[in-house]
């Protein structure tokens, strides 16, 4: 499984998160793909005004995404749902 | 939108009650004697301050040729509280001036007959004199002896305002007072999140650079300017307050604006932000934080270090003052009650810097941990939303005390 995480250097959720993904890699086997969001194309993501935004992929499909501050068992119940 | 008019409506009903205030009778009482040179230029000064204000009544009483007047002034010396009963000896609602200097006190009168103009209080002394009815038992001594102070020695209100604490012994009620309310709004409007994102990205942008030595120096000078900026509004807002706050419609606007404005963020966290299911960094005006950003990053890595220093006191400044918009109720209100409190102007100077030193607290912390450990703590945004609650709540407080109580923001205990 793919996350896409899209967050920003100035969103103080975005540095808390980054704790959580750093859990979910050491612990499960997901790629992260980092994006910025005011400096790389995020355009066809169609962020709306929160940060940061996980998107999940699966088979190249968008399963489901998570927008905000999560906390670890958030993301571990969509990992494991499509386990 | 009709909501907020019945509001309007309603508390512009209270308004000609306030403005009211301003026709009250007011007696005030003079002892002096007769060749006392003070008495006489305080009596010159009353004479022609008092002279198109008929709403004030100034009582004089000679004491060095009237043994009477003498005792009555030893009497009002209890009654409020103050023995040390020199002359000349003003009294004002429950207040005492004692002494007179020209170009020293006459603010301080102006502002304590202002202060009672408003004020709802029991003329004792009045009572006493027989000058309002009810003549009260004085023969109840009701004032505690209290030490003489160095200056002012004989200023009651100051005295009341000071209470014996175990372990902590004498602490005036007033600076404690003021001390914490700095601390307190300080602190809550630092938690704003507004301004914080700049920080948080000049951070990240600076531990790229990993020459500490010069994030350091940036980082410093970037929260120096931005308190700098803050500071020089809080005087600047201090200074224009001060001569604001005596034309009563504008004190009633910003008191109005104020309750608008803090029920506005208190209606907004109630009904939008506590259901907000997403909770993170909201992103305002995307074009202009990139261009920020841009600007941040192009200062950091330049290669001249004046340069850099420049541009970071630029930025900070800029920024700032944009962001200012964004916590304006807060600093706003604070000096609003600095300004109502007869303050010196290093008093006001030193509780306008203990606010902003809180209110940079946040930033200040997030800072020196990035700088000793190489990586970015965050305040987490659930708890930044709350400081919106908790500033709407401030704010309505502050405009209601001082449309009913502003004698409960003067901090007189």
């Amino acid at each position: 499984m793919k996350i896409i995480k899209i967050s920003s250097l100035s969103c103080p959720s975005c540095i808390i998160m980054n704790k959580i993904i750093n859990q979910l890699q050491n612990k499960y086997d997901v790629e992260i793909e980092n994006l910025d969001y005011d400096f790389d194309d995020i355009e066809k993501y169609n962020v709306g005004k929160i940060l940061p935004v996980f998107i999940f992929i699966k088979n190249e499909k968008e399963i489901t995404r998570l927008i905000g501050e999560h906390k670890i068992e958030d993301f571990e119940k969509i990992i494991n749902n499509q386990e | 939108m009709k909501k907020i008019l019945k509001t309007l409506i309603i508390l512009l009903t209270f308004v000609p009650f306030i403005i009211n205030a301003d026709e009250k009778e007011l007696n005030i009482y003079l002892f002096y004697g007769e060749t006392c040179p003070h008495c006489t230029s305080e009596k010159e000064f009353l004479n022609e301050y008092l002279k198109d204000k008929e709403n004030i009544k100034l009582h004089k009483y000679e004491i060095w040729n009237n043994e009477e007047n003498a005792k009555h002034l030893k009497e009002v010396g209890k009654i409020l509280g103050n023995t040390q009963t020199y002359i000349p000896y003003l009294v004002i609602g429950e207040n005492a001036i004692v002494g007179f200097g020209k170009g020293l006190t006459e603010e301080k009168i102006i502002n304590t007959i202002d202060y009672y103009l408003e004020v709802e209080f029991e003329d004792k002394v009045g009572k006493y004199l027989n000058i309002t009815q009810d003549p009260i038992d004085t023969s109840k001594d009701k004032t505690e002896e209290k030490e003489p102070a160095e200056e002012n020695k004989n200023n009651t209100l100051e005295n009341k305002n000071e209470f014996d604490i175990p372990i902590l012994g004498k602490i005036n009620a007033k600076e404690t007072s003021l001390t914490l309310l700095s601390v307190v709004i300080g602190l809550v409007d630092g938690l704003n999140p507004c301004a914080m994102w700049i920080l948080i990205f000049l951070i990240s942008m600076l531990l790229g650079t990993k020459n500490k030595k010069r994030m350091w120096i940036l980082g410093i000078t970037f929260l120096t300017s931005s308190a700098l900026v803050y500071f020089l509004f809080m005087i600047s807002w201090l200074n224009l307050a001060s001569l604001l706050n005596k034309i009563v419609y504008i004190r009633l606007s910003i008191s109005l604006l104020a309750i608008l404005l803090g029920g506005y963020q208190i209606f907004r966290f109630l009904f939008k932000v506590a259901k907000k299911k997403e909770e993170g960094c909201e992103i305002v005006n995307p074009k202009g934080r990139k261009k920020i950003m841009l600007s941040i990053k192009k200062i950091v890595t330049e290669k001249s270090f004046i340069l850099a220093l420049l541009g970071i006191i630029i930025i900070a400044v800029s920024v700032n003052i944009i962001e200012l918009l964004c916590s304006l109720g807060l600093p706003v209100m604070f000096t609003q009650i600095l300004a109502l409190n007869d303050l010196t102007t290093t008093s006001k100077m030193i509780y306008s810097l203990i606010y902003v030193l809180f209110f940079l607290i946040d930033d200040i912390t997030i800072f020196i941990i990035a700088m000793k450990t190489l990586e970015i703590k965050a305040i987490s945004n659930k708890i930044g939303k709350y400081s919106h609650l908790i500033g709407g709540v401030i704010m309505v407080l502050i405009g209601f005390l001082m449309l009913y109580r502003p004698d409960w923001l003067m901090l007189n205990f």
